[in-house]
């Protein structure tokens, strides 16, 4: 049923503020680098105190920025309780990658995010140490040289510094599972 | 603004991923828009927020005090021939609608364009209502885009059409058009507009009522002319499949409509159900739809929110849509609920996919999977200013209004929201329903915040005042519209496009309206804070109208820390969590400890010491 000429969708879950919104834009800026037609959703407003967030997010040829239930091919949970939420859009053979500190689950790839986050210093950047195994993962569109590219445009040096490691330790830490 | 000033607005740029609101103004700056005003709400806040980026000189941008004004204020300007836009949700439109009602027998110079986005769901909103009926019923046209580039492509069609034909446009995007990204070409050259001039003109821009027969008989002709402007007729898309031999068609307009292209491309059907695209569903040419449809009698129709192109097009064909059930009739349209609606027509083609499962773990994240209801931010002074209600007003009637304090629903203090103002007059209703009692009054309190007061809270304080109403009206001051992220309230003076304006003070207002007690407290400072509310509560008890302005900035807006965190002493703690399940900042949550405070989400604001009875939680000064 599913034709590789379509687009590689995603779906982000978490709670607002962190960073749901700020992850979905890193994807479509890094799609739009690489030339890629993409389609992101965000929430705002009342959704956004604290509450259950999913964004979605499309890569490749689309008309509309939400996909039906079963097409999503990668989960990615900023909240380890905001997996669930999220799960019903993936169909067979998609991935789920969890934001976590908990032993790993059959076919769930736990990365402990905010691990990675907080000891290199910036606690609110977990969603780019999940990012980061996202672009290990053998289907998954974007390339490590165009997230790096959207990050270094994002902050100042510092920040873009701390960042960048905790995407790139990211990438080692789903390469050391794998 | 001279013409030459113009041309330092030059087109190109690269492409960029852009919102469906920037983009839509992106497409008011290429139009050469002159004035836009908007009252912020979600979610169509963001139209007004991307304009001043673009740094046009000649291009008045207001945050009004409601969207009545907003409207108001752009008629006159569309009278000057200017383009101008007039932006709002779709239930701000409810406060415009007298202006638009009479603006479409007046009509316009130059364009003017409503955008008025749709909050299908609803995700932030207190209805589902649908803005092309409201055109329907103020005989304007109504354009529904479906991705960001089309809305955007849209501005620019919407202004020819009602620069064309002199009559108000409506752009209708939804929610999920506004809040996603999608890559937008580069900027246009901005169009030059005319100089601002004004015709008199007074039996149209003054009409009474023998004229307004006439500019009605006008407006007839011109929404009857609009059905044959090339711009609409081109919005009428049909795909390639074969009409004669398909089992039934789809007529879509608006995001419905892409969502049933990607599935029909997904499911490789594309050739087999026709899919008609209409971009501007009122008005809506029955007549057009049949000859591209000729031959095929069966319909499913797909468009959010309401059934307005099944209303229109009943009788013609035999449709399946929300009347017959096929489509839910409330809620956000999805790829789902489209998938659903074909696989009951095509039962044999598998529409509805199996959704993955995770062997067991799915099982087990159910249990775990209740979505999490938003709250009050941590170190909010909206939930320090309710507890001190609860506390000094027990078992008061809570008359709610609408903003980011609606939450305080979790503190048991709303209880009720029904629209922008109506904290005020309901507190007034419930004040003149306990009249007629022999019991003791049970005393009422209103909840309004900053920007809703000033929106329509003006009219009903002065309403109360005066018809001698006595109840306490509470006035959360946090100085913005925080829940649309903080657009300026008139007190601070700050205006839209930069710059300021004139300040003006709620303490003047609400003097003005005649009242009388005016207390103004840090509701942070809770000891003081329960007692002016207290002695307004007898103040009000004694037949007197008492205004308790509570101020304190946004916890969202100003970041920074507020004082040491406080500290939870485990040994007095007794677990009754009172803390937690009636006060219920996100800062405190129960760990194997017992009660923690978290430090990043603790802005050190201590409102939580006054929750605990027993002082287990303190602040210890350093």
């Amino acid at each position: 049923m599913k034709n590789p000429q379509f687009s590689y969708d995603i779906v982000i879950s978490g709670r607002g503020g962190q960073g749901v919104l700020f992850l979905s834009r890193i994807i479509g800026e890094a799609a739009l680098f690489q030339g890629l037609m993409v389609r992101t959703t965000e929430t705002h407003g009342m959704a956004m105190r604290g509450g259950s967030v999913l964004c979605f997010a499309r890569i490749g040829e689309c008309m509309a920025p939400l996909f039906r239930p079963g097409a999503g091919r990668l989960l990615m949970a900023l909240h380890d309780s905001e997996v669930a939420g999220g799960l019903r859009f993936l169909g067979p053979g998609s991935r789920v990658l969890v934001n976590t500190r908990e032993d790993p689950k059959p076919d769930l790839i736990h990365v402990d995010a905010d691990g990675i986050a907080a000891s290199a210093g910036n606690s609110r950047s977990a969603n780019l140490a999940l990012l980061g195994a996202a672009v290990t993962l053998e289907d998954f569109p974007l390339q490590e040289h165009a997230v790096e590219s959207v990050i270094k445009g994002t902050g100042g040096d510092r920040i873009t510094e701390i960042n960048l490691k905790i995407f790139r330790s990211g990438l080692i830490e789903i390469g050391r599972e794998k | 603004m001279s013409p030459e000033q113009s041309d330092s607005y030059p087109g190109g740029g690269p492409v960029r991923l852009l919102l469906g609101n920037e983009a839509i103004a992106q497409g008011l700056f290429e139009a050469g828009c002159r004035l836009a005003a908007a009252y912020p709400g979600t979610p169509s806040t963001e139209v007004l927020e991307a304009l001043p980026a673009y740094g046009a000189l000649d291009l008045h941008l207001e945050w009004s005090v409601n969207e009545k004004v907003a409207l108001e204020t752009a008629s006159a300007a569309s009278y000057c021939g200017l383009r101008t836009a007039a932006v709002m949700k779709q239930v701000g439109l409810n406060v415009a609608m007298d202006p638009l009602m009479s603006l479409a027998y007046t009509g316009v110079v130059g364009g003017l364009l409503l955008i008025v986005a749709d909050d299908p769901g609803p995700y932030s909103s207190q209805t589902e209502q649908d803005t092309r009926f409201l055109a329907m019923t103020a005989k304007v046209p109504v354009l529904d885009p479906a991705p960001p580039e089309q809305a955007r492509e849209m501005v620019h069609t919407g202004y020819r059409i009602s620069e064309k034909y002199r009559i108000p446009v409506i752009l209708r995007p939804v929610l999920r058009v506004c809040h996603s990204r999608a890559p937008i070409s580069g900027l246009r050259k901005r169009e030059k507009g005319k100089d601002a001039s004004f015709v008199r003109d007074v039996n149209r821009w003054a009409a009474t009522p023998s004229f307004r027969y006439h500019l009605h008989e006008e407006l007839n002709y011109k929404i009857h002319s609009v059905l044959k402007d090339p711009d609409v007729v081109s919005s009428y898309t049909l795909s390639d499949a074969s009409v004669s031999n398909a089992p039934f068609a789809i007529v879509a307009s608006g995001l419905p409509a892409a969502y049933a292209a990607d599935i029909l491309s997904q499911s490789g059907m594309e050739n087999e159900i026709p899919l008609l695209c209409v971009g501007v569903p009122f008005p809506l040419d029955k007549g057009r739809i049949t000859s591209m449809l000729d031959g095929c009698g069966r319909l499913l129709v797909l468009e959010e929110t309401g059934a307005l192109m099944e209303t229109l097009l009943g009788g013609y064909f035999d449709i399946f849509g929300r009347f017959d059930g096929t489509v839910p009739s409330a809620g956000e349209m999805t790829p789902d609920t489209v998938a659903r609606a074909l696989a009951k027509l095509l039962p044999e083609k598998g529409l509805v996919e199996e959704t993955y499962t995770v062997s067991q773990v799915e099982e087990e994240q159910d249990e775990k999977a209740v979505t999490v209801p938003p709250t009050l931010c941590p170190g909010c002074s909206h939930r320090a200013s309710f507890w001190a209600l609860k506390k000094a007003m027990p078992g008061g009637i809570y008359t709610g209004d609408i903003g980011c304090y609606t939450l305080g629903i979790s503190l048991g203090t709303v209880d009720t929201v029904l629209c922008m103002g109506a904290s005020i007059s309901q507190a007034a209703g419930f004040f003149w329903s306990q009249l007629k009692k022999d019991e003791t009054p049970v005393p009422i309190a209103a909840v309004i915040g900053d920007s809703t007061f000033y929106h329509s809270g003006i009219p009903a304080l002065l309403n109360a005042v005066q018809q001698g109403a006595a109840f306490v009206l509470l006035i959360l001051d946090n100085g913005m519209s925080a829940m649309t992220g903080g657009q300026p309230s008139p007190a601070s003076g700050l205006l839209a496009g930069g710059g300021h304006g004139v300040p003006v003070p709620m303490e003047e207002a609400i003097a003005g309206c005649g009242v009388k007690h005016i207390k103004i407290c840090d509701p942070l400072d809770s000891d003081s804070m329960v007692g002016v509310v207290e002695d307004a509560a007898q103040v009000a008890g004694e037949g007197e109208m008492v205004v308790i302005i509570s101020r304190s900035p946004c916890a969202l807006i100003h970041t920074e820390q507020l004082g040491p965190r406080p500290v939870v002493d485990h040994e007095v703690c007794n677990e009754c969590r009172i803390c937690t399940d009636s006060f219920g900042c996100p800062a405190l949550v129960w760990e194997d400890e017992g009660l923690t405070i978290t430090p990043v989400l603790c802005t050190g604001c201590a409102a939580c010491v006054q929750s605990c009875p027993i002082e287990a939680i303190m602040v210890r000064e350093l």
